[in-house]
């Protein structure tokens, strides 16, 4: 497949749909809105539907009513919209259904600005609606990553019958990049998870039991049930969804971890301090839940490691569970600024310089 | 400076095309090109439609070269929905130098030049130049049909024949001379079949020379080519080392 300039949001779009997505409904927001003007242009040509509902709120719950008739289906916003949307995420979760939701983050809080953020991590890894329910939330660094991601997000949703969340920063849903395609996902492949469960009509003599989709739970067992269903999905995952991206970290001093756009900035940063012969790595998780806890561990506990930093576009959020993970064996630090404020390479190498001094 | 021949003291420059196809890297290249050479120079920012990468972003560098810029109210600020500044009417009556418009994306962005209708008809014979530029490497420009499409469209939404078109096309960081070839193929098709000129291929220097080295090679029809015009990238953000203005 030859290689397209694609903007972020039309890249994330179509690779939902080889990957199977064939039901979009949203709400308009900025920096996200290619994303649905996108859809409702493509999804009629592949046999889909494109639904622009009144409201967040509804958008999710129509979300909600495909994913539980068994089908592949995704919505997208920006910050206030995801917030908007918490009630029918958390509903989602609870009646175990799988779906993909994609977030192209801008400043808050509030209606904040539409300039890119990285603000949401809180909310997208911690759980942005009520209940004990956790999202896969996964964070890329570039539009080809953005791609990846979506093309095998369906899969995920529908292997842990859980919502996965693309966690995109303003920066990736509005950049152009160089961008490969992958082809169509075939039928076979989009169908490849059992659904015995998704109300897809009944009939007396038709063999199998009523399908119930659900998230009320009139009996204290029953919810007990559930989360002790979810808990253990939620391992399963913690063991095998952990993805990250190790960068010159073997004989560094300093270990910088960021994700998304920022970790770019601080690739070129490292790639300068390293000409000048200072010995600087990168660990950059790419799932942000499940945390890649151990992987950071690791990589800082080693002799080498003096001190780790971390960089956001945030007030400082992910530097919690970086910190959970070092746990107290070297030094964190951060750098980092709330709203839309993007350290430079030129910020990151003095806060380097100032943590070498000291 | 070739393109649409003009005798006249005043000249206006549209840019239409796809989202993506180098609008604004064009726009920026005139309009800085000709400042350089003395000319009083008007830039409207007539983008509506997207409040992300815009000239308007490069306000300091246009102040520098003496660039006089029209843009909407509240453009590079968290305000999405922006509105035209009144200003923009004094560019239809500039009567030397050049004034420059860059319009919004595909036809939904090219509607903000269909209200001005009234005001490109009264400009001198001659002196309005239209362009499309087109970036065969953007999904909805890669064939000659989505070309010829958008073409129409845009003529429709901006109430303006398009004159001429312009081979910009690039795969950003990674171009190179294939992807004007690419261009090439899909644009002498689009040329033949709507009887436009190319007026330019576009591109970095490098790109451009491998253009020209496989254009000679391949004897390419020149009718196809137009002017080979090299440019200083603008418009473009290094993701790497980040920026000083916003998305």
């Amino acid at each position: 497949m030859s290689r397209q300039l694609m903007k972020g949001c039309e890249a994330i779009s179509e690779a939902a749909i080889r990957g199977g997505c064939r039901y979009f409904f949203g709400y308009p927001i900025t920096p996200q809105n290619d994303i649905p003007e996108y859809m409702s242009a493509r999804l009629p040509e592949v046999g889909g539907v494109f639904v622009q509902a009144e409201s967040e709120v509804a958008a999710s719950n129509m979300v909600y009513g495909a994913a539980g008739a068994g089908a592949r289906v995704m919505t997208s916003s920006s910050s206030p919209g995801i917030s908007l949307k918490q009630e029918g995420i958390s509903t989602i979760a609870a009646a175990e259904l799988p779906c993909v939701i994609v977030n192209v983050m801008r400043g808050g809080p509030g209606v904040g600005g539409i300039q890119a953020s990285q603000g949401d991590y809180f909310q997208s890894t911690k759980g942005g609606g009520h209940g004990d329910y956790r999202l896969i939330c996964f964070g890329p660094d570039s539009v080809q990553e953005a791609i990846d991601i979506m093309y095998e997000a369906f899969d995920i949703a529908d292997r842990y019958r859980t919502p996965v969340l693309m966690l995109a920063d303003g920066l990736i849903g509005q950049m152009m990049e160089p961008v490969t395609m992958p082809e169509f996902k075939s039928a076979a492949e989009i169908s490849k998870y059992d659904k015995p469960w998704a109300a897809t009509g009944w009939y007396e003599g038709c063999g199998k039991p009523r399908a119930v989709i659900n998230s009320l739970y009139i009996e204290d067992d029953e919810l007990e049930a559930l989360h002790e269903r979810l808990q253990s999905r939620y391992r399963q995952i913690e063991k095998n969804e952990v993805r990250y991206e190790r960068y010159l970290c073997d004989d560094a001093e300093i270990i910088l971890v960021a994700y998304g756009t920022i970790s770019r900035v601080c690739r070129a940063a490292i790639d300068e301090l390293r000409e000048r012969g200072w010995k600087v790595g990168l660990l950059r998780p790419i799932s942000l839940w499940p945390f890649p806890s151990q992987a950071v561990y690791q990589a800082v506990a080693a002799p080498s490691v003096k001190k780790v930093l971390t960089v956001e576009i945030s007030a400082g959020q992910m530097v919690e569970d970086v910190r959970l993970a070092v746990n107290g064996v070297k030094p964190v630090e951060f750098l980092g600024w709330p709203g839309s404020r993007i350290a430079t390479v030129e910020e990151i190498s003095a806060k380097i310089a100032q943590m070498r001094e000291g | 400076m070739k393109g649409i021949a003009s005798a006249n003291a005043v000249k206006f420059m549209l840019f239409f095309g796809n989202f993506g196809s180098g609008k604004s890297e064009l726009a920026l290249h005139f309009a800085l090109r000709a400042a350089a050479a003395g000319q009083p120079v008007t830039l409207v920012d007539l983008d509506m439609i997207n409040p992300y990468f815009r000239v308007s972003d490069r306000v300091r560098e246009l102040s520098a070269a003496g660039i006089r810029l029209i843009a909407p109210r509240f453009a590079v600020s968290n305000v999405e929905i922006i509105t035209m500044n009144p200003e923009i009417y004094s560019a239809f009556n500039v009567r030397e130098g050049l004034v420059v418009f860059d319009i919004g994306g595909d036809a939904n962005g090219a509607v903000a030049a269909g209200q001005y209708k009234a005001y490109f008809e009264r400009i001198e014979a001659g002196a309005l130049e239209t362009y499309l530029v087109v970036n065969v490497m953007r999904p909805l420009s890669s064939s000659a049909d989505k070309v010829a499409a958008l073409l129409r469209q845009i003529e429709a939404s901006s109430r303006q024949s398009i004159r001429a078109l312009i081979n910009n096309s690039n795969l950003s960081t990674a171009a190179s001379g294939d992807d004007l070839l690419a261009g090439y193929q899909v644009l002498s098709e689009v040329a033949a079949d709507c009887g436009l000129p190319v007026a330019y291929t576009s591109g970095e220097a490098a790109p451009l020379a491998e253009f020209a080295a496989l254009a000679a090679a391949r004897g390419l029809d020149e009718r196809y080519i137009g002017e080979l015009l090299p440019l200083a990238t603008q418009m473009h953000r290094d993701w790497q080392r980040f920026i000083k203005l916003g998305l």
